[in-house]
């Protein structure tokens, strides 16, 4: 390989001078780099302060790439695409994935040597970035305004369907399989059993703040004592996760400031 | 048209500045009970309703399927259920060839709509514009209607004193519109005098921000007739869309409207609009659009709208006796209430805003900057 | 109980590349290459329209009514047009609805458009928003879930469950190496399954990234036309015999007392569908099945409702690959939604994918037998179906 070729080197070489500062700004992590083969090494990528520095070897990267010579430069030369490398398990992923999506932009695309100079030619196409966002207030009515009001004063309210009996929580204006008005509201728990947890290790950023969950989590659903016909959907003390078994008893976990929201509700976990 | 479509049934809530103790779903349950009770009918399997069309905005309601909130309320669990995205007028449209296709033969149609609910609803309308060139100059749907009414008013000679004297009537109707319950009476004088929104569109020019639910339910002649005393027939629709930059059309020119117009009264068999209607509700966003769309649907000659304000047109014609959209209905909805609005005329049911012995009505509904988008239809009693 | 008041047909498909940014085209040029080569397809051209239905999902591209942005793109100019969306199901409502259109007598040909450009917005992001801001949207990640894995892996025991999944997905994949306008085309084989699986991020619970639909940009557009247009400008119409649609309330909930209907719609819609068009044994009755699947684990779980199978059938049928191109009931010859998701656009071309078979002009992803009977199905909103009947016999 002479040094007229495009190559994995170069490619960690003219990091540092392809750096987009915006994307830099605010970005605070360290990525490794596992390239195997014979043209590959391992590098480490630490952004801080707006700056990005490129050093050879691993040194403590909260995550690590792993791909092979020629794959990881035909990412970079755009003959091959990320995520389709990724489904098809040609790249590996360890450590916190979700740091990789901030660093999406980091770098102004990488030229083979002596081609530097195209590479603003070829920067015609304009990309817009914009985030557009309009204040609201929404309103609870009267069905859920009751909900929220009883959750303030740490009581879990279902509505019940004087047709079919079922119990909805959050209550509903109507039954949708009846079709009919529900007026009756019933206290139910607080405290019941675990149905079912779905938990969540990826977490996408909320694209008006940006920031992310904290993952794993768990949305579960729980059978509350003295409802019938439908669970309630919440969270499960992510500390609860390796315990969590179908029919575990749980109880709400209350938070101290209630202002009559979902959240008055912090999560639910596991009674021993 | 191949085939009759009537309407059988219509219920709204009444239109406010902020429904802020209401929720869609109570809001639109209150319109699905009356409209049930109004036509005996259900939602069994097999033999009641079973197909449902919403009308809602996701901008609007912040909520990405906005209909997704609404399927229980509509009696649509395990039914068919479809989201007119676009001007309430439209749902009517829609439902009309579903019916006349044989796909089904009842519908019921709920719109839902809380402009309260966003800061701005100009927010909401600049977000309709493309992002590279309309958005950056600033436009929304109020600046676009200030643009077509400098226009208009220079080309038709309409002043802002006829104007005003339109929005004073627009008032005074609605004082006996009894689903229009917090907007008071003004003087022209007041109209005048009050800021400036979008040169020359003034604020009271413009129709207030409003929250509300409407519904119908439409049904083949057939159940119609079952189901309904004074079932109204659709006898005519059409609609039609404009260039979309505002460069690229004549701002005072009614294109879109009198294709859309002209497709209506051609289906329903109509030669003349001057002296077809007994009565026409149409969407007045904004004080100018009353002289122009009427220019546009035939109501008087085209350039002609001032001299028609002067002449007592409006009042001749029986235009907006509910009080048009200048009285203050959502956006979205607005040609929808004026279907139903037209509807409970045609049935005897306008109160004190009737128009005696009125048989057949034209409603019209407008979407899009500078009414880019239009849509005509013609209702028919016995 | 139904009489349509006369016959449409679908005579032209046309789909713009799927891929994860086309940053090269905006919206409307997006369009604009769907519906030239719909119209090119059917022979026709933009005079030749009369309505135009639009639909696509708001909040991904926050473009407030993009149908008056897009008329550009679309031909709509002096047209008629309507907007109609349903989420997911968006697609396939506006098939439903074109077909209404025409069926109605107001309109001879009508174009559907659906559409998407994901990557000028954020998807999981945008999907979270279809929840009630009170309430569940700190709960939903998007549209992943590892429910369903879970329920299949109680019931058929983890390895089967994730063995027959990934069978599935390969499947799936060499299906879309088939379709050059396919998003994702990974070029998987069989014996990648363990490593595949193995490497694999897990996303919520043993739902992992192999097991997802891609987020796409892309637009479909379908030309649905009455009998005469059809009969004179296409020699092998795609006659639209029946659609239906079930949607289903907002909440998820589970019930195990037996008091609500905890039949998928996707079941509902089959049997009402199959019931009214006189189908006893789909299974062999439907040549080919255009199905929206976003993962999997739904695909497969969905094989058995959508042909009214108990027990494992329905893993049988994917362990012994009867659901491959040349097999016995091909599923989703096309790739399916695991390789292309412009979610606007996606449910439109499963009808459209369906049509192409019937049609004959399907190119290399063409099932090897005749295609007289082909189903497609959409999916969106809170497990909402719509299902399509399309027939290469003018319907009676």
């Amino acid at each position: 390989m002479t040094d007229q070729e495009a190559s994995v080197k170069h490619v960690f070489q003219t990091m540092e001078s392809r750096v987009n500062a915006e994307a830099a700004a605010g970005l605070t992590a360290s990525y490794g780099y596992r390239i195997t083969g014979e043209n590959g090494g391992e590098w480490t990528v630490t952004v801080k302060d707006g700056s990005v520095k490129v050093i050879e070897g691993l040194h403590d990267p909260q995550v690590v790439t792993t791909a092979s010579d020629q794959d990881f430069l035909a990412l970079n030369l755009g003959a091959l695409d990320a995520m389709t490398a990724f489904s098809a398990g040609r790249i590996q992923v360890e450590g916190n994935m979700n740091l990789l999506g901030p660093a999406a932009r980091l770098f102004k695309k990488y030229m083979p040597p002596g081609m530097e100079g195209v590479e603003e030619q070829r920067e015609e196409l304009i990309r817009l970035n914009q985030i557009l966002s309009i204040p609201q207030t929404f309103s609870t009515g009267p069905i859920m305004g009751k909900f929220l009001k009883g959750l303030k004063d740490k009581r879990i309210l279902a509505n019940v369907c004087p047709q079919c009996g079922r119990y909805q929580v959050p209550p509903r204006e109507v039954c949708a399989m009846c079709r009919v008005r529900v007026t009756e509201f019933r206290e139910i728990g607080p405290e019941g059993a675990l149905t079912i947890a779905d938990i969540a290790y990826y977490a996408s950023p909320d694209p008006l703040t940006g920031e992310t969950r904290e993952t794993p989590y768990a949305a579960a659903h729980f059978m509350l004592d003295g409802c019938v016909g439908g669970t309630f959907w919440h969270e499960l003390n992510p500390a609860d996760i390796p315990r969590a078994r179908p029919g575990a008893r749980v109880r709400p976990v209350w938070a101290e400031n209630r202002t009559g929201s979902i959240n008055d509700i912090l999560h639910f976990e596991i009674v021993d | 048209m191949a085939g009759r479509v009537g309407i059988c049934a219509v219920a709204q809530t009444t239109y406010e500045r902020n429904k802020w103790h209401m929720r869609f779903q109570g809001m639109a349950l209150d319109v699905l009970e009356s409209l049930l009770e109004q036509t005996g009918l259900d939602f069994e399997e097999d033999t009641g309703i079973d197909t449902s069309i919403s009308v809602s905005d996701d901008v609007f309601d912040a909520r990405t399927i906005s209909d997704n909130a609404m399927t229980d309320v509509l009696g649509a669990h395990y039914r068919c259920e479809e989201k007119i995205a676009q001007e309430g007028l439209q749902a009517v449209y829609y439902a009309a060839a579903t019916i006349l296709s044989g796909h089904t033969d009842k519908i019921l149609i709920i719109g839902h709509c809380k402009e309260s609910q966003g800061q701005s609803r100009n927010m909401a309308t600049h977000m309709a514009f493309d992002p590279f060139y309309t958005r950056p100059v600033g436009l929304d749907f109020q600046a676009a209607a200030g643009l077509q009414a400098r226009a208009y008013m220079a080309r038709s000679g309409v002043t802002g004193e006829q104007l005003a004297r339109v929005v004073e009537r627009s008032r005074r109707n609605a004082q006996k519109n009894p689903f229009i319950t917090d907007l008071p009476a003004v003087t022209a004088r007041e109209v005048l005098a009050s800021p400036m929104l979008a040169d020359p569109i003034r604020e009271l020019e413009a129709y207030p921000v409003s929250d509300g639910c409407v519904g119908l339910i439409m049904a083949s002649e057939e159940v119609a007739r079952k189901v309904c005393d004074t079932p109204v027939w659709v006898t005519g629709l059409g609609n039609c869309m404009d260039h979309f930059f505002l460069g690229d059309r004549d701002l005072t020119s009614n294109f879109a409207l009198k294709k859309a117009a002209g497709l209506a009264f051609k289906r329903a068999g109509i030669d003349d609009p001057k002296t077809a209607f007994d009565l026409v509700e149409l969407s007045d966003k904004f004080a100018y659009q009353q002289p122009m769309w009427a220019e546009g649907l035939g109501l008087c000659d085209e350039g002609a709208g001032g001299r028609w304000l002067d002449q007592g047109g409006p009042e001749r014609m029986r235009v907006n006796p509910s009080g048009g959209q200048l009285a203050g209905n959502p956006g979205i909805l607005a040609g929808l209430v004026r279907a139903a609005e037209a509807a409970l005329q045609l049935m005897g049911r306008a109160g004190d805003r009737q128009v005696d012995g009125a048989r057949r009505a034209l409603a019209h509904g407008v979407m899009g900057p500078a009414g880019q988008f239009h849509t005509a239809a013609i209702l028919e009693r016995d | 109980m139904k009489k349509k008041n006369r016959n449409v047909a679908i005579i032209g498909v046309g789909q713009s590349r799927f891929s994860s940014h086309r940053e090269d085209v905006n919206q409307p040029e997006l369009i604009h290459e769907a519906v030239t080569e719909a119209l090119e397809m059917a022979g026709l051209t933009v005079d030749d329209l009369d309505c135009i239905v639009h639909g696509n999902m708001e909040l991904f591209e926050m473009v407030h009514q993009p149908d008056l942005w897009h008329s550009l793109g679309m031909g709509a100019y002096g047209k008629e047009v309507l907007r109609i969306t349903t989420g997911g199901t968006t697609g396939a409502t506006i098939a439903a609805a074109a077909d209404n259109l025409v069926a109605s007598g107001l309109h001879d040909v009508v174009v559907a458009v659906g559409f998407e450009k994901l990557q000028e917005g954020h998807t999981t992001g945008g999907i979270t928003n279809m929840n009630d801001p009170l309430w569940g949207r700190n709960l939903q990640t998007g549209a992943l879930t590892g429910m369903q894995a879970e329920i299949m892996g109680l019931e058929f025991g983890p390895e089967r469950a994730r063995n027959a999944v990934m069978h599935y997905r390969i499947i799936m994949d060499k299906h879309a190496m088939l379709n050059d306008k396919a998003h994702r085309r990974l070029g998987l084989e069989f014996d990648q399954i363990e490593a595949l699986t193995k490497n694999s991020p897990v996303l919520m619970g043993e739902m992992r990234m192999i097991d997802m639909c891609s987020q796409s940009d892309g637009a479909c557009a379908v030309i649905f036309a009455s009998e005469a247009v059809a009969k004179k400008h296409c020699a092998q119409p795609a006659w639209i015999k029946d659609h239906i649609t079930v949607h289903r309330e907002e909440t998820f909930s589970i019930d195990t007392s037996g008091m609500t209907t905890q039949e998928m719609t996707h079941r509902y819609a089959a049997r009402k569908l199959y019931e009214r068009n006189g189908i006893k044994d789909p299974r062999r009755e439907i040549d080919v099945f255009e199905m929206y699947d976003p993962s999997n684990w739904w695909g497969t779980d969905w094989l058995r409702e959508f042909l009214l199978l108990e027990g494992d059938e329905h893993l049988r049928m994917i362990e012994k690959h009867e659901i491959a191109i040349d097999g016995s009931f091909p599923v989703n010859p096309s790739g399916g939604v695991i390789a292309s998701n412009p979610i606007g656009a996606t449910a439109l071309v499963r009808v459209g994918e369906a049509a192409l078979q019937v049609m004959g002009k399907a190119g290399a992803h063409q099932v090897p037998r005749p295609v007289n009977t082909a189903l497609a199905s959409g999916f969106g909103g809170t497990l909402w179906t719509v299902l399509f009947l399309l027939t290469r016999e003018v319907p009676h």
